[in-house]
């Protein structure tokens, strides 16, 4: 999958918050999205879901131009802001009810993706019950279920525990050898600087450096 | 992809919502109740109105047929349509929030993964009817269960008395019998077409806004007799089936709202295929 985000602005109401962006995002790579509270990231996953549409430029996937082409990218799984699912319904029936859109998965599969985050599958507990960490944990879990070709992930890390954090790490880093294009944001340094392939750090809606693993500036 | 969104749809906007019509169910009682009350205060003074037993027609039009057109004269009296406020309100309140709760909730991973904007508004639009033909159908159902158990008769006939409680002026009604099931017909269907109009102006404005301006409309219509005025539409009392003072014509009536209710999806699809999704925080 290839992701070209070109010359991207967005302005919400009067203020600006994607100015003039412009990034090739590739597969089986884990991009970080780094920059403090209102830097954009958030912004500029919400752009590359179809979620929002750029007031400038374009974004195309795969040679697909998104608000043309397609409305949203065809393969993703997505966690933005706070996870939003069904109060009178147990984890594993929300993420059923979700998996029923494309049928591509069936039961076990979404069994073994609430497994990889921790979550206890025959959990009949009903998610407004559900504690803030095991929410977060949901929304991760309906990210991966499907395997998609894209997996947007907007600080999936808060809420969680040491041990959740160690297992959204194993999770996203395991998407990604799977081939997926993942792109991660998290305020934690350490956790991006860990993962990501490149970081890309972002100040006032735009990009001011991209930074790859090996600290080699581009 | 459509039908998997509105599958959703009718089982978290509707069937998840049994409570709600259960307390509809009782609601409309309730309305049958006043009137059945009224009608035996109005028995008490001139009991030949009563002779004839109380029809769901009585009770239908009652609550659906909103008032007759209004005059500014000191004599003459307007007798303000609560109940038919009342009923049009719940249906426009009750259906107000689902559709934007649902694009800033639960909604959003739907429409994302179903991949198509249209096929959600679509959807949104056909819950909407369903919803509507619901609420309707429980009305009638409180009616015909209130009428056997007050021993009323099942039949759409109108007794006299309702005119009176209606204060309509016997000179200018239509001779009866009355059909009054298409202008209940357009009733719905104008029921409809408001909810519509509600649903597209809260994705530009919030929605209690919304319902406040859909409330508006059916206020100025009590007032001003057009059928542009969609609110007037709404009111079997107005119609050429039962008045010959002003009447609206109910061919035209049908009209109005088709060419509405396709206006409105039509901008509706537009405003959906074009809007960012955000939450309330943004």
């Amino acid at each position: 999958m290839l992701i070209e985000v070109e010359g991207v602005s967005k302005n919400i109401g009067r203020r600006c918050v994607i100015d003039n962006i412009s990034l090739k995002l590739e597969s089986s790579k884990i991009w970080g999205f780094k920059g403090i509270n209102g830097s954009g990231k958030t912004m500029l996953m919400r752009l590359i879901a179809g979620l929002i549409k750029p007031d400038k430029g374009r974004i195309i996937i795969d040679g697909k131009e998104l608000w043309k082409d397609i409305s949203f990218p065809d393969s993703i799984g997505i966690l933005i802001e706070n996870p939003a699912f069904l109060d009178g319904m147990t984890g594993f029936k929300n993420l059923k009810t979700l998996a029923s859109i494309k049928n591509k998965i069936n039961d076990n599969d979404i069994k073994k993706s609430l497994s990889d985050v921790g979550l206890d599958p025959n959990l009949s507990k009903k998610y407004r019950a559900y504690s803030l960490g095991m929410k977060q944990r949901l929304g991760i879990a309906a990210a991966i279920m499907e395997k998609p070709e894209m997996i947007l992930l907007d600080e999936p890390t808060n809420a969680l525990d040491d041990n959740g954090v160690e297992l959204v790490k194993n999770l996203i880093q395991r998407e990604c050898d799977r081939g997926a294009l993942v792109v991660v944001s998290c305020h934690d340094e350490s956790i991006i600087t860990e993962l990501s392939d490149k970081i890309i750090f972002l100040s006032e809606g735009k990009v001011v450096k991209i930074k790859d693993k090996d600290d080699n500036n581009e | 992809m459509f039908i998997k969104i509105l599958k959703f749809d009718i089982k978290n906007g509707i069937i998840k919502r049994i409570w709600l019509y259960a307390i509809l169910f009782l609601f409309f009682w309730l309305v049958d109740f006043v009137l059945f009350m009224q009608r035996m205060n109005m028995g008490v003074d001139t009991p030949e109105l009563i002779e004839q037993k109380l029809t769901i027609g009585d009770m239908l039009l009652y609550a659906l047929g909103g008032a007759k057109h209004f005059v500014i004269e000191e004599t003459v009296a307007f007798p303000f349509p609560v109940q038919w406020m009342l009923v049009i309100l719940i249906i426009a309140f009750t259906s107000l929030r689902y559709p934007v709760d649902n694009l800033s909730g639960y909604g959003r991973h739907i429409i994302i993964l179903s991949g198509s904007r249209r096929a959600w508004w679509i959807s949104k639009c056909v819950w909407l009817m369903i919803n509507v033909c619901i609420y309707y159908f429980i009305m009638l159902l409180s009616a015909a269960s209130f009428a056997l158990f007050v021993g009323a008769e099942c039949n759409l006939n109108i007794n006299e008395f309702l005119l009176r409680l209606l204060m309509l002026n016997f000179r200018e009604l239509v001779p009866m019998p009355w059909n009054i099931v298409v202008p209940l017909l357009l009733h719905i269907f104008t029921v409809y077409v408001l909810c519509m109009l509600q649903m597209l102006l809260s994705f530009f404005i919030r929605p209690l806004m919304s319902f406040f301006i859909t409330s508006a409309i059916l206020v100025f219509s009590l007032f001003f007799s057009s059928p542009f005025l969609i609110g007037n539409l709404a009111m079997p009392l107005r119609t050429e089936n039962i008045t010959t003072d002003e009447p609206i014509s109910i061919g035209l009536g049908f009209v109005l709202c088709l060419s509405l209710c396709i206006v409105i999806f039509v901008i509706g699809l537009i405003k959906v295929n074009r809007m960012d999704i955000l939450t309330k925080e943004d």
